[in-house]
């Protein structure tokens, strides 16, 4: 009485057939009751199971843990266990040890590789930050890029060392155009003069931020030194023309190599983006214009950067 | 079954025991290690000037803190010069210089390093500069103005550039950023300045799941002192 009669779930039934060849008793379940066992065993709840293996045949022959793997499915324990044990016997006679076991092991080598796979695949999961970037649409230099709310072209890229800030006024009295005002900004980088056209489908807009995007993703803000009024940034971009004007960054020259201008449209959420940041900015429109540098050509343009460059705007 | 409802009653008595010993060997512990009062709150990591704070989004360094007046012209500041009143000539200001690495792959406005800065004082007395201490939503100074007839410090922060100065710090670069506080009436620059430095996490949003740069906080939503930077004022005349 100090084994439990029903065999645990999972257990198999029926015992190996190779580890049970030398032990005829091993056969319990075909053959008379095992010698130990008494008349009732079972508390009231549970009826005798017809034929169950129990006893000294099933804990002699106890198979090997994970012997039934890639057999045929085990019979339920206790039930129609002559059969299970028949059909088992036949089929293990037939089945050399050797290529059940190199079945095993390609088993494990397959989950393996299987697990190792979607481990890799989640890699390539994009993060939410990405799934709301903007839309990018591309173009060359001299090429228009297009989108739903605004396309735009780079026309010129000019390179210098120092930026001449004219601020001009009309003069009342001659009707002329004179220099109110002139400040000259000097950078240890490089300033990139960017002259971008653009227009719009259907309504008018203005640029948001321009940006220069370098081939290892730095975004380099265009500069705030140079005042709005002076780029395109203040424009209206409207339907039926191009609008044309220059942006301006301050880039590290060696940053220049595969950079690129990336010109956007403020969303049009209205007050929702500031009542809950990011959540409503998704998707929006973005256009990407390749300043066509390669190592060789950044390097002779950088080389041959204007001293002075002039920049006129109403005061 | 009887069998094993029978061999479960043997075990009781050893669990109970067992987990009484473990309940009086963690009392035991806990009162040796001083009970469950508070313990004494730990003081901001002290970096000298000189040292490199980091700040997660920036990695900042203290140069130092210069009183000195203006020459005539200098057009120091110039951009946000026309809210402080007169511009340049003969102002005397209290600088403090710091060298910024913007660590991120943007570039990223000077209000960023502004709302770092979460205090700047002298040892004792007035706060020159100090945000709110709570994280989120609360609007009031931890400390109000002690006395109204004293006149506020004001300052402006930017990277000094030739010709105009800038407020933008581009990625990956270290820029030299100027803190200035301009010194009027009333106002005496102290000996030494004491600079609190909050740092910046990358805070995921609970919803929309996108994250964007945020100060850290503690438990109570107070923003969290990463660093501070105790230096002496130097006195220039330039």
């Amino acid at each position: 009485m100090t084994h439990r009669p029903a065999a645990a779930p999972g257990l198999p039934e029926h015992p190996d057939p190779h580890a049970a060849a030398p032990h005829p008793a091993s056969h319990g379940p075909a053959g008379p009751p095992a010698p130990g066992q008494t008349p009732a065993p079972y508390p009231a709840g549970g009826p005798p199971v017809p034929g169950p293996a129990t006893g000294p045949g099933r804990t002699a022959t106890r198979p090997e843990p994970g012997a039934p793997v890639g057999a045929a499915p085990a019979p339920p324990a206790g039930r129609a266990g002559s059969e299970g044990a028949a059909a088992g016997g036949r089929k293990g006679a037939r089945r050399p040890a050797r290529p059940r076991r190199t079945r095993r092991i390609g088993n494990a080598v397959a989950t393996l590789v299987i697990i190792a796979l979607a481990a890799y695949l989640h890699t390539l999961v994009l993060t939410p930050d990405d799934l709301a970037a903007r839309l990018t649409s591309s173009a060359a230099p001299g090429e228009v890029a297009e989108t739903g709310r605004f396309s735009a072209r780079l026309d010129r890229v000019e390179f210098a060392r120092s930026i001449e800030l004219q601020s001009t006024r009309v003069n009342a009295a001659t009707g002329q155009e004179e220099v109110a005002r002139s400040t000259r900004i000097e950078t240890p980088h490089i300033f990139v003069i960017a002259s971008v056209s653009a227009t719009a489908p259907k309504e008018p807009t203005k640029l948001a931020e321009a940006g220069l995007e370098t081939a290892d993703e730095l975004f380099f803000v265009a500069t705030d030194r140079v005042e709005r009024r002076f780029t395109l940034g203040e424009t209206y971009i409207q339907p039926g023309f191009w609008s044309s004007g220059v942006l301006v960054f301050e880039v590290p020259p060696e940053v220049l190599p595969g950079s690129r201008v990336v010109l956007t449209v403020p969303s049009t959420n209205g007050i929702y983006d500031s009542i809950y940041p990011q959540r409503y900015d998704q998707l929006l429109p973005e256009v990407a214009l390749d300043l066509g540098l390669d190592e060789a050509k950044a390097k002779s343009a950088v080389a041959a950067a204007k001293d002075v460059y002039r920049l006129k705007a109403a005061e | 079954m009887t069998s094993s409802r029978r061999g479960t009653r043997r075990r009781r008595p050893v669990l109970v025991s067992v987990s009484a010993l473990v309940v009086a060997a963690g009392s035991v512990a806990i009162t040796v290690l001083g009970g469950f009062a508070e313990a004494p709150e730990k003081p901001p990591p002290a970096v000298r000037p000189g040292e490199e704070i980091d700040q997660d989004l920036f990695r900042t360094t203290v140069v130092d803190a210069v009183v000195r007046t203006l020459p005539a012209g200098d057009s120091g500041g110039t951009g946000d010069a026309g809210a402080f009143g007169s511009a340049g000539a003969g102002r005397t200001v209290l600088d403090v210089t710091l060298k910024v690495f913007n660590n991120a792959t943007s570039s990223v406005p000077m209000p960023y390093l502004e709302r770092s800065l979460l205090r700047v004082a002298p040892p004792e007395g007035r706060p020159l500069l100090e945000a709110p201490s709570s994280a989120r939503g609360g609007g009031t100074p931890a400390t109000p103005s002690p006395d109204a007839s004293e006149p506020a410090w004001r300052y402006e922060t930017f990277i000094p550039a030739q010709g105009v100065d800038s407020r933008m710090l581009p990625p990956r670069l270290t820029s030299t950023v100027v803190l200035r506080f301009t010194v009027r009436d009333g106002l005496t620059p102290p000996e030494r300045l004491v600079i609190d430095f909050g740092a910046y996490e990358l805070y995921q949003d609970w919803f929309t799941k996108r994250t964007r740069p945020e100060l850290v906080v503690d438990d109570e939503e107070e923003k969290v002192v990463a660093a501070r930077v105790t230096l002496p004022v130097k006195r220039g005349e330039e």
